[in-house]
């Protein structure tokens, strides 16, 4: 069985390096947006939704480029297409089924665009690693040609009105998702957390709690501005952008000061992942995200050479239970025969694979 | 603020009329003190009948509750209680709004301007937005609040069979929803 041919997504935008590789994985960039005449989706009346649907789909056509984007319906995707949709962090499947919802896609993954969901419009842009600037440009891009033919709802004062009051102003949010190992192992990201709070910065886990306390499986983290109403665009970009830095480099700190007195832990735990994933048949996902997160450290500690800080963000996705199953949907793959009638085992099954594949060029250092 | 009630029963000797119906003469005088505040009220038989008050019933304490609830909100008329206003345009309680933090219109933002204000404040949010805004600006929520006004004037319209009429508010109606730009220009 080939699993290298199982990659569907080698050409999305996290399969590439990006500034801060080894901390950050990627930047988000969202700004939530309302036409002008309409009520917002939760008070919507008769028909709204499908003409606030039908405004938006025409106001794509009319880019300059609209071959780049794909439109869906989404009460007319699949369960399978919502659910890769919503790993990719692009849709918000819970809604989805609901009247008048919509999700647009750029071709290239980076820049997608929610309708009807809270707002009428949610243009989201993805890129890998730090670069609040760049998510932020490919977006306002496309903002500003939406606006040939939205009219947003705005005020002087306010700024861009939102469904969510601490959405007003720039109606953006910017987010980052970190790895950060090493404070979480020594506890000492508790203090740095407790002090943004009064920097309107919002930290959250990425994939669900983690084993140690107050941390998130994996020791991944989503941090966010809380709020759009305060300074401009670039004032909120550069509050996020200068606490992600400060995480960051504390994390890098903390690596020496963990290695030096924790090393025989370390190795213990880094060691393990590495050789459980190596001889194990089933992987689930939970599971799966401790490796990739362990083996992450492990390269930044200098334990392993040969894998890269975009390789290993890639795997958070394709290890995801969608992404599998779409593989194991299109692809013709031989599975040992007491598990072929079983979907989960097979997912499973399958987990293991890519992991073996991915790690195979790994060097113990 | 206590929660405990005391409640004084007076017979008044002279004519006093009810607070509710305002007809009769006023049988039973009620006060509620509640820490600093008292508040009076004056029944007659009638209305305290209806209300179920009866200075021996075991239930007097959630029957008054009651009682004062009901009075109270028909002091409104006078001096309303801010919660309970809706917005015009989505119907959002303004009450909602400030709970849940979340508007239901754009229209809210400015008819519930002080409120949203408040909002802003408590959760650090200091206008003036200081950011970008939408290329054009000028005169969009005319279009909201047109749309409204005249979805209104074609139920009216319905409403007295002035089919007529109907259909003029109508073909506006449908022009304006063509124009998602202030101005109309697509």
């Amino acid at each position: 069985m080939a699993v290298s041919e199982t990659n569907i997504s080698s050409d999305a935008w996290y399969a590439f390096n990006g500034p801060e590789n080894d901390v950050v994985l990627s930047t988000r960039v969202r700004f939530a947006r309302n036409l002008a005449n309409f009520p917002f989706p939760a008070k919507f009346k008769d028909d709204d939704a499908f003409r606030v649907q039908t405004l938006v789909f025409d106001s794509f056509s009319h880019c300059k480029e609209p071959d780049k984007y794909q439109g869906v319906i989404t009460s007319e995707l699949d369960d399978l297409g919502a659910k890769i949709l919503e790993e990719r962090g692009v849709l918000d499947s819970s809604s989805a089924k609901e009247n008048g919802r919509g999700i647009i896609v750029r071709t290239d993954g980076k820049v997608s665009c929610e309708i009807n969901n809270k707002d009428h419009v949610r243009l989201a842009s993805f890129v890998p690693g730090l670069d609040g600037k760049a998510a932020f440009d490919q977006l306002a891009m496309l903002d500003d040609e939406l606006q040939n033919s939205l009219q947003f709802a705005a005020d002087y004062e306010m700024g861009y009105l939102t469904s969510n009051i601490y959405d007003c102003g720039s109606g953006m949010k910017v987010s980052c998702r970190l790895h950060l190992p090493s404070l979480s192992f020594s506890g000492k990201i508790l203090a740095l957390f407790t002090s943004f709070e009064s920097k309107e910065i919002v930290v959250s886990d990425c994939f669900g709690a983690g084993n140690l306390p107050s941390s998130s499986l994996g020791f991944y983290y989503q941090v966010s501005t809380r709020t759009a109403g305060n300074g401009n665009e670039l004032d909120q970009i550069a509050s996020l952008v200068s606490a992600v830095k400060y995480l960051a480099e504390n994390e890098r700190r903390e690596r020496s000061v963990v290695l030096r007195n924790r090393q025989t832990e370390l190795r213990n735990r880094i060691y393990r992942s590495y050789s459980k994933v190596k001889f194990s048949s089933l992987v689930d996902l939970r599971e799966a995200i401790e490796i990739i997160s362990d083996i992450k450290w492990g390269k930044n500690l200098g334990f392993f050479s040969g894998i890269s800080d975009s390789e290993l963000c890639a795997l958070l996705y394709r290890v995801q239970d969608g992404h599998l199953q779409f593989v194991l949907k299109s692809k013709k793959l031989n599975f040992p025969t007491d598990i072929a009638e079983n979907k989960v085992l097979k997912t499973d099954y399958l987990r293991a694979l890519i992991l073996q594949e991915a790690f195979e060029s790994i060097k113990i250092n | 603020m206590t929660l405990g009630y005391n409640f004084q029963y007076l017979y008044l000797g002279r004519i006093m009329l009810c607070d509710l119906c305002g007809e009769n003469e006023a049988v039973l005088y009620i006060e509620q003190s509640n820490g600093n505040t008292k508040r009076k009220l004056n029944l007659c038989f009638d209305c305290a009948k209806i209300h179920g008050v009866s200075p021996d019933s075991k239930t007097i304490g959630r029957s008054l509750a009651m009682l004062f609830d009901s009075i109270l909100g028909r002091n409104k008329n006078v001096k309303p209680r801010q919660d309970d206003r809706l917005c015009p345009v989505c119907g959002i309680s303004v009450n909602e709004i400030t709970m849940t933090k979340t508007a239901g219109c754009p229209e809210c933002y400015s008819i519930f301007k002080n409120e949203i204000n408040d909002t802003f404040k408590k959760i650090g949010v200091l206008p003036p937005y200081k950011g970008t805004l939408p290329k054009r600006l000028k005169n969009f929520r005319s279009v909201l609040t047109d749309r409204i006004v005249i979805q209104a004037k074609l139920e009216e319209s319905l409403k007295r069979e002035d089919y007529e009429k109907a259909a003029v508010y109508r073909d506006y109606l449908k022009t304006l929803e063509k124009s998602p730009v202030a101005g109309g220009e697509v």
